[in-house]
């Protein structure tokens, strides 16, 4: 230990933490599902639906609608009022819409041709100015369209009681927007809400926005768990295995130098890094200690001696199967591959270049109680297991399902999903979709806005009451058309009592076309959201009309399951076609290796397959399923090239060394609740036990 | 819409009247002022308070409106018609309103107006969401007789009520 390259190791390990702290690489970590999807146009469009104030809005409902819950609910409203971020929501209405909205209401709002066509100018003034001087009310003259020729836009069915808004016959709702604009601002928010609302058991209150907090405080707190259990896990099963301080210490240093400088590396690669890409390094750096206990236990740390040829093949295995499906376009397994390659990469120069150097004691086999052939197990022919997988598997093809939902694979909040259910079981509003509008212009997004409030009149659509070119000289047309209809007004208004020029406004359509700006646009409150070159803006409908909207194509849904399903279809086809590769290379370079026997590798790849057929059985398969389906593949052959170059009892022990800290390291993802790690954990168990079970139960190579 | 619900705001605030049974009625002097054909137009009617609605009458008229929470009816002879006030929320509003002033429900006028009160006279500024139709509405009341009630519409147009007796 007087050799200055000794503390390499350690010298490695505080640069790789000075790069992390000098780069701050921990804070491109997310625990949002956002940062596993792909930077589209999609993605950037429901990023900017999350900007808006529609997802910042908090629900509060109070039960019962008598005077008691009606002061409840205006003491909460107080209350919430006062805090930071939070502000209630008292009007929809903005006052520079509404007047320039009546200003332009004849170039804006769609003509009833019908009415304007059979319109009697007499009569109606007639029938105007009896209404005014015999009604029971006050009758307000619109002195833009007396007749009312102009469809009225279909107002938002708000339900109030007692002048407050109710949710259904639940009780009384308010609205607050939220201002918050990121996650600590978010957590703030959500802390002093839940602070009001600590000793009011009986209020129901849900934000969008919650999701945020909950979901990163949940996916935290069990990622923690699971560094906890696996490192604790792992530091027991290899201080009993190594019983060797020393190589232990170095052992977990390089893990971490090379796990560190992973982070480094995808964190400059990209700006939003998703964290389960570090509990998945985590669990691979289990993959990454068979390297050093093949060396350790074959001598290579005690005298010196040619590369370990079998743990070079076996490195390049792995590294090769995580190459290939680095080339898939779904970010999560990009991210992990990098991850994984990078990780892989500096262990294996570590174990296989650096540890020779630094010398070690050398592991003897009678420090283990030397055991004989394990005859209890009946060993069967590589044939019979292959046979066997090829049954199961056309089987499992009879009932196999995947799952494209990516939501799937997030954690499931289930207590605020009761709470979401809630509301929107209360009240059809809430029950209403969002969906986008997407043009280059925003003229043409103004039109197509007025397409859809025409198909379907129900739909909430701000930007519908806008003027576009189209509805300008549509209406104008129509107006100077019947230009009589003004002049009859103007004559006859005034021999009928009407003061002189009270009409001289009315059906006067000689204005210029305003062209919009954005920002005009979100100065009346409506939102627009300009991405790249185009622009969009946000509307709600019902579900019943939904899918006929959709069916246009500047219509864009915002559900994360609706994009990507089809998107996840194509990812999983994609990993299908990688993975395929993968096999085809595990193979090629087996026989490099091996050079014979085709069913000895051929079990190692089918039989963890079957496997996992019988597990589909019981599950739906996602995309994360077959992923680590392919990296059990590649391990599960590096056991057989082990097996098949040096199979002795040095091999064996290593080989059930790493597989006792593997089945350990990903083992503790099944402990998790995100769908993500535990989907990967659940494969990682199934395929380790196959391969564990191949080794016990197989007749050795060459002995088929 | 406002129109229906104007009047009744109007004629539900001068209800001070006498109690029958369970029907409280209102009489009422009601004067309108129209811009559009500087005119004035008065009228006499009565509001009567049932339990579970409010029905509202003029004297030279066979018009009868009833509203009950969720619908407001119109009845002339033989014709009804009916609007359904979840769909017309603007209209809900005014009704509640009126409530709010008749009953003394300060919480819910104040979610609509800022109250202002001197020399026994109370003004009402709308807030935005209807100060687009109504400038102010002022009104006195001498326990709970009405003294007057004066609405100042944007328009210009004005109504003036009086309970008679």
């Amino acid at each position: 230990m007087k050799k200055p390259i000794k503390y390499f190791n350690f010298l490695f390990f505080i640069i790789s933490l000075y790069l992390l702290v000098s780069l701050q690489s921990y804070t491109h970590f997310s625990t949002s599902l956002f940062s596993i999807l792909p930077q589209n146009d999609t993605k950037k469009m429901i990023e900017g639906f999350q900007q808006t104030q529609s997802s910042h809005t908090l629900l509060v409902a109070t039960k019962g609608l008598d005077n008691k819950a009606l002061e409840k609910i205006k003491k909460i409203e107080e209350e919430l009022d006062a805090l930071d971020f939070v502000a209630i929501k008292k009007s929809h209405l903005n006052r520079d819409l509404i007047r320039h909205q009546k200003e332009y209401k004849l170039l804006i709002q769609e003509v009833n041709l019908t009415k304007l066509s059979t319109l009697e100018v007499p009569l109606e003034l007639k029938k105007l100015y009896d209404e005014m001087t015999s009604s029971f009310f006050p009758v307000i003259i619109d002195k833009i369209d007396p007749f009312q020729v102009l469809n009225p836009p279909n107002p938002i069915e708000i339900k109030t009681k007692n002048g407050h808004l109710t949710l259904g016959n639940y009780g009384y709702l308010s609205y607050f927007t939220l201002g918050s604009q990121n996650l600590n601002e978010h957590q703030k928010m959500y802390r002093d809400i839940y602070k009001v609302m600590k000793d009011k058991k009986e209020i129901q209150f849900f934000s969008p926005l919650f999701y945020y907090v909950e979901n990163s405080q949940a996916i935290r707190a069990d990622v923690q768990t699971i560094i906890y259990i696996s490192f604790a896990i792992l530091l027991v099963l290899y201080f009993i295995i190594l019983k060797d301080i020393l190589l232990l210490i170095h052992t977990l240093i390089t893990l971490a130098t090379s796990t560190i400088l992973a982070m480094v590396i995808l964190t400059q690669m990209y700006e939003e890094v998703s964290i389960f890409v570090f509990i998945f390094g985590i669990s691979i750096s289990t993959v990454a200690i068979d390297y050093m206990f093949h060396h350790y236990l074959h001598g290579y740390y005690h005298e010196k001696k040619k590369l370990n040829t079998e743990v070079f093949f076996g490195f390049l295995t792995t590294f090769c199967a995580f190459f290939i499906l680095s080339f898939t376009s779904f970010m999560l397994i990009k991210q992990i591959a990098f991850f994984t390659m990078v990780t892989l990469s500096i262990s294996y120069l570590h174990f296989s270049f650096l540890y020779p150097k630094i010398g070690f004691k050398e592991f003897t086999l009678n420090k283990m109680k030397d055991k004989k052939e394990n005859t209890f197990f009946c060993k069967l022919s590589p044939r019979i297991f292959l046979l066997f997988s090829l049954i199961l598997i056309f089987l499992s093809s009879l009932w196999i399902e995947f799952d494209f939902n990516l939501k799937n694979l997030d954690y499931d909040n289930k207590r605020l999903k009761k709470t979401e259910h809630f509301f929107k079981s209360h009240d059809t509003l809430h029950q209403n979709v969002p969906f986008v509008v997407k043009a280059k212009s925003i003229d043409t997004l103004i039109q197509h806005s007025k397409t859809i409030k025409q198909k379907v009149p129900t739909a909430h659509l701000p930007l519908s009451g806008q003027m576009s070119q189209v509805s300008y000289a549509k209406n104008k047309e129509i107006f100077t058309h019947h230009q009589s209809l003004r002049e009859r007004l103007l004559i006859e208004s005034r021999q009928l009592g009407f003061k002189e020029a009270y009409f001289d406004k009315a059906y006067d359509v000689q204005k210029p076309l305003i062209m919009y700006t954005a920002q005009v646009i979100r100065n009346y409150g409506i939102e627009v959201v300009k991405i790249d070159d185009y622009y969009i803006t946000f509307g709600t409908i019902s579900k019943k009309d939904y899918t006929q909207v959709l069916q246009y194509d500047f219509i864009h849904s915002l559900s994360i399951k609706e994009h990507f399903e089809v998107l996840m279809q194509e990812y999983v086809q994609n990993i299908g076609v990688l993975g395929f590769l993968v096999i085809m290379m595990i193979l090629v370079i087996f026989f490099i290796i091996s050079g014979k026997n085709f069913i000895y590798a051929m079990v190692f790849l089918v039989f963890p397959i079957s496997m996992m057929g019988v597990y589909a059985f019981f599950s739906s398969i996602n995309i994360l399923h077959l992923f680590m389906l392919f990296i059990i593949l590649a391990i599960s052959i590096d056991y057989a090239i082990y097996m098949s170059r040096d199979n002795n009892e040095r091999t064996k022990k290593a080989i059930h060394f790493s597989l006792i800290s593997t089945f350990a390291g990903f083992g503790v993802l099944v402990f998790s609740q995100i769908n993500a790690l535990f989907s990967l954990g659940i494969i990682a168990i199934i395929g380790i036990g196959a391969i564990s079970i191949l080794l016990v139960c197989m007749k050795d190579k060459y002995v088929s | 819409m406002y129109r229906y619900i104007f009047v009744l705001v109007l004629f539900m605030l001068t209800s001070s009247g006498s109690v029958k049974e369970n029907v409280k009625v209102v009489h009422f002097l009601e004067e309108k002022y129209f811009e559009s054909l500087d005119m004035t137009f008065n009228k006499k009617g009565q509001i009567r308070f049932f339990k579970e609605k409010i029905e509202i009458r003029y004297t030279d008229d066979k018009t009868v409106l009833t509203y009950n929470g969720d619908v407001l009816l119109r009845q002339k002879g033989s014709n009804l018609s009916k609007i359904d006030l979840q769909k017309k929320p603007a209209i809900k509003m005014f009704f509640v309103l009126f409530e709010a002033i008749y009953f003394e429900k300060k919480k819910i006028l104040q979610s609509y107006f800022s109250l202002k009160r001197r020399n026994g006279i109370t003004t009402l500024t709308p807030h935005k969401n209807i100060a687009a139709y109504i400038e102010n509405v002022q009104y006195q009341k001498k326990g709970t007789h009405l003294g007057f009630l004066k609405i100042n519409m944007r328009n210009n147009d004005r109504i003036l009520i009086e309970e008679t007796y």
